[in-house]
């Protein structure tokens, strides 16, 4: 990623604590919806974290973010990915790792690879990735980054976030 | 062809002066009493492939610590010791010749040599080469797998790293085993930690370099603020504002010193290089355009040398007016040089003229002393002496002409001599006087004349011509030479405070451009992403983590088939294992004991277990011990000379430990092996000896050898009877 990103996701990192997943969440989501998402559905609380409809087709995503290089899924994430894909959506696990020489990884979900619990390095997710995606929503990111830092950062900053969501028309809160 | 042993020769072994014997195909059996040379016959083929491996106390065997190689004659000395053991190969008949010549040392290599079928000799390491082509077994190998001695067998069994050794070796799975290693090691999560890793390290030198320009830049900034230029004034275009004050100056200067400076292009950034370099040039160019200082130091040259010309001008005339003025003053006061030159030809004459008439008078007045001479010694005083003529008063006369009027008269002609002579003086010295002052005059005239001449040589050409006066125009030259030199003084200032200014805007422009590239390198290092590398270095990640992904399921396929392999491998071996086990034990249908495989933590280890599941070795007798090390050691035979390697057996005393019936089914099981690769076995009389002395099948060489001569102790190994059957 840019330095400059790093540096923000950092510093908003630092500032947000436990919300920085979701503010990140939502960020990416505004990221989807500038990158022409038709619909983006934000789960706040339950299931999957974000359900978008791009280029006609159903997506689920577990959005995860970390510090370092790893990540750890839990089985109610898995479970949830999974039962996206019986429904018919294409389920990703999207990752934002910490480092500077990471990017958003998009990774097709394949069920029964990845072991709830266990602690899995970002590099393994990188032979799924889903380039496309990634590549629609990676500017749009650190455009959202950039424009929305201080409203993430601040005392509400998913209320603000939620309330820059609820302008795009295709957003959605479940 | 594998090769094969068919002949044994020695000489001085152990045992043995000297002795030869052929082996069979298929079983060669030595048979005697204890101490008849069974032990050193057998001894002595291994001894030939590998001599002092074999007999070293660290061979691992313990009966090698009191082995003696040499034969010991009757006096007790060793002497030369030779083995020959010929091998039968594809291409013929092979000779392995080991020699030590008596008094050897320990550490002395012996010397061995391969004799090939073609009749050319190898030695040394090409000799032990040419064994490993062959195929034959390493002493490693030779002694775990294919050699039995006199030693019991439970210390082949006892030691556990040993026994799992020696099982591994049975079953092949050593190979096994480094292949599980080598597929263990290629887990993909040791790779992905390994590309973690590296992108670990990738970062943290990425986050360096992208802090450095930015330091660098911060270098700068301080730099120069240290030189007037405060950050906030610090813009892209300062450097070019800079350069081209710079060449705005050099132009004013070169107006003001008279010279037309030639100046870069700055137009824009990039001719900026072109005129960091004309910058750095300018001051010396400026001072060769200007020639002040060459300027300078002429005028100054000619000023001076002017000026010390105009100032011996003065003095000059001052020194010929003084002269002039004291000619004028002598010729006034006693004429001119012709006047006094005229009045002192007349006063020599009037001088000349009173001497003449002193020395007449002189003359008379000698003449009138010389005549009263004579008259005052005459007879005649009256009487003229000279006529005679009769001249009264003539003595008194003269004498009165003596004493009162003549001596008047030549003092008064006396004083009118001396008077003119002092006259004559006198205009002498006057004139020599005012010749003097005339010269001097002319002289101090010809010095003004030269003071002159050199201040025409400073004058403009024409000078002459323009008729003014010399000193005037000197003065009017020197005033212009002195205003040239306060010109020129100036300019030397100004080109001084020009340069100095320009050494310090150079600075300046120096210090702004690399401002401004470490800028620039700032601004590229700070989005990496947008670079070509960056892209690359993900597809690099993007294809090791899909390489990683592809190694474990490769692994996983290649591990499970390693894992079913192995267990076929020991299914097989265990089947072989039993088979010999139950020949000896006469209970063949029995499970007997198995190899079994177990991975710890430090890795595979074998042992073995009975049918059901248990370690058995804490429970069998020395008899079973013997059965089990026995049956697996023809067991890694029939596994080696199945596999296509070479392989031949030799058992020292295998019946050891074993009763009748074990050692009938021992000759069972040896006899099945020896259809399979050669078998030599030494044995003493007895249940063993016997069923493979009278056996048939597979064919077999029988050597009975003598007993030992109790009154010849020295006599050595001898063979009693041969039989092939």
């Amino acid at each position: 990623m840019k330095p400059e990103v790093h540096e923000r996701l950092r510093e908003l990192s630092d500032e947000t604590d436990k919300e920085y997943g979701k503010l990140v969440q939502k960020l990416l989501a505004i990221a989807f919806l500038e990158a022409g998402a038709e619909a983006v559905t934000d789960r706040c609380t339950q299931g999957i974290d974000l359900e978008l409809t791009w280029r006609g087709r159903r997506r689920a995503l577990e959005v995860k973010t970390c510090a370092g290089g790893t990540l750890r899924l839990g089985a109610k994430d898995l479970a949830g990915l999974a039962a996206r894909e019986e429904g018919g959506a294409t389920a990703y696990v999207a990752v934002l790792g910490g480092r500077l020489l990471d990017e958003w990884i998009i990774a097709r979900f394949h069920r029964g690879e990845l072991a709830p619990g266990e602690l899995y390095s970002i590099t393994r997710l990188r032979p799924y990735r889903e380039a496309e995606l990634e590549a629609a929503v990676a500017a749009k990111f650190d455009d959202a980054l950039h424009e929305h830092r201080a409203a993430a950062a601040g005392r509400n900053g998913q209320r603000a976030l939620d309330d820059v969501l609820a302008r795009y028309p295709g957003y959605r809160r479940a | 062809m594998t090769p094969r042993p068919v002949r044994i020769e020695l000489r001085g072994f152990r045992g043995w002066t000297e002795g030869a014997f052929e082996l069979d195909r298929d079983l060669t059996v030595i048979v005697g009493p204890n101490g008849c040379g069974k032990s050193s016959a057998v001894n002595a083929l291994e001894w030939c492939l590998f001599g002092r491996d074999a007999e070293l106390k660290a061979s691992g065997i313990d009966e090698r610590a009191d082995w003696e190689v040499a034969h010991l004659d009757e006096r007790g000395v060793a002497g030369d010791v030779e083995v020959r053991l010929a091998l039968e190969t594809g291409e013929g008949t092979a000779r392995l010749v080991r020699r030590r010549p008596a008094g050897a040392k320990p550490r002395d290599e012996d010397d061995f040599s391969v004799e090939l079928p073609d009749e050319s000799v190898l030695r040394g390491v090409e000799a032990v080469q040419w064994m490993g082509a062959a195929g034959l077994p390493e002493w490693g190998t030779w002694r775990r797998a294919l050699c039995q001695h006199q030693e019991t067998a439970r210390a082949r069994l006892t030691a556990s790293g040993d026994r799992s050794t020696l099982l591994a070796s049975l079953l092949g799975l050593e190979t096994h085993e480094s292949a599980r290693e080598v597929l263990e090691g290629c887990k993909p999560g040791a790779l992905v930690k390994e590309i973690d890793e590296e992108v670990g390290a990738l970062e943290r030198d990425l986050l360096a370099r992208l802090a450095r320009p930015a330091e660098e830049q911060e270098e700068c900034e301080r730099g120069l603020a240290a030189l007037d230029l405060e950050r906030e004034r610090l813009r892209p275009t300062l450097a070019l504002e800079l350069a081209r004050g710079l060449l705005e100056r050099a132009r004013a200067l070169g107006a003001e010193l008279g010279f037309a400076p030639e100046l870069p292009d700055c137009e824009s950034e990039h001719e900026l290089p072109r005129v960091a370099d004309w910058v750095a040039r300018w001051p010396e160019r400026a001072r060769e355009a200007a020639r002040v200082d060459a300027r300078l130091r002429r005028a100054s040259g000619l000023r001076a040398k002017l000026d010390a010309a105009d100032q011996a001008v003065g003095p000059a005339e001052e020194r010929w007016r003084q002269a002039r003025d004291r000619a004028a003053g002598e010729v006034r006061a006693r004429g001119d040089v012709a006047t006094q030159e005229r009045l002192l030809s007349e006063a020599r004459k009037a001088r000349d003229e009173a001497e003449a008439a002193l020395r007449r008078d002189d003359a008379a007045r000698a003449l009138v002393r010389d005549a009263r001479e004579v008259l005052r010694h005459a007879h005649d005083p009256e009487a003229c002496p000279v006529c005679a003529a009769r001249a009264p008063g003539l003595a008194a006369r003269l004498e009165a002409e003596l004493a009162a009027g003549g001596e008047q008269r030549h003092a008064a002609l006396e004083d009118d001599c001396g008077e003119r002579g002092a006259r004559v003086e006198e205009l002498e010295r006057g004139l020599r006087a005012t010749r003097e002052l005339v010269q001097a005059e002319a002289d101090a005239r010809a010095s003004l004349d030269r003071a002159h001449g050199a201040l025409s040589e400073f004058l403009p050409a024409g000078h002459a011509a323009s008729g003014r006066d010399p000193l005037a125009a000197a003065r009017a030259e020197l005033e212009r030479l002195e205003r040239d030199v306060r010109d020129l003084e100036r300019g030397r200032r100004v080109l001084d405070d020009a340069l100095r200014a320009h050494h310090a805007d150079a600075e300046r422009l120096r210090a702004v451009q690399r401002w401004r590239e470490a800028v620039l390198r700032a601004e590229r290092s700070a989005d990496p992403t947008s670079s070509p590398a960056w892209r690359e270095l993900q597809a690099a990640l993007d294809a090791a983590a899909a390489f990683a992904a592809d190694l474990e399921a490769l692994g996983g396929m290649a591990r499970e088939a390693q894992e079913r392999a192995s267990e076929e491998r020991e299914r097989e071996v265990n089947e072989r294992l039993g088979d010999h086990y139950g020949r000896i034990t006469g209970d063949e249908g029995a499970a007997g004991v198995r190899v079994r495989g177990k991975r710890t933590p430090k890795g595979l280890t074998f042992d073995l277990e009975d049918a059901r599941g248990k370690r058995v070795l804490a429970t069998l007798n020395q008899a079973a011990l013997n059965s089990v090390s026995l049956a697996l050691l023809l067991a890694q035979a029939e596994e080696r000379a199945r596999a296509g390697r070479a392989a031949f057996v030799v058992l020292d005393e295998p019946g050891q430990s074993l009763d009748d019936e074990h050692q009938a089914g021992l000759a069972r099981a040896i006899e099945h092996l020896a259809a399979i690769c050669p078998v030599i076995v030494a044995t003493p009389p007895g249940a063993l000896a016997e069923r493979l002395v009278e056996g048939r099948e597979p064919s077999r060489r029988v050597l009975k050898l003598a007993p030992r001569d109790p009154g010849e102790p020295r006599r050595g190994a001898r063979i009693e009877s041969r039989e092939e059957r």
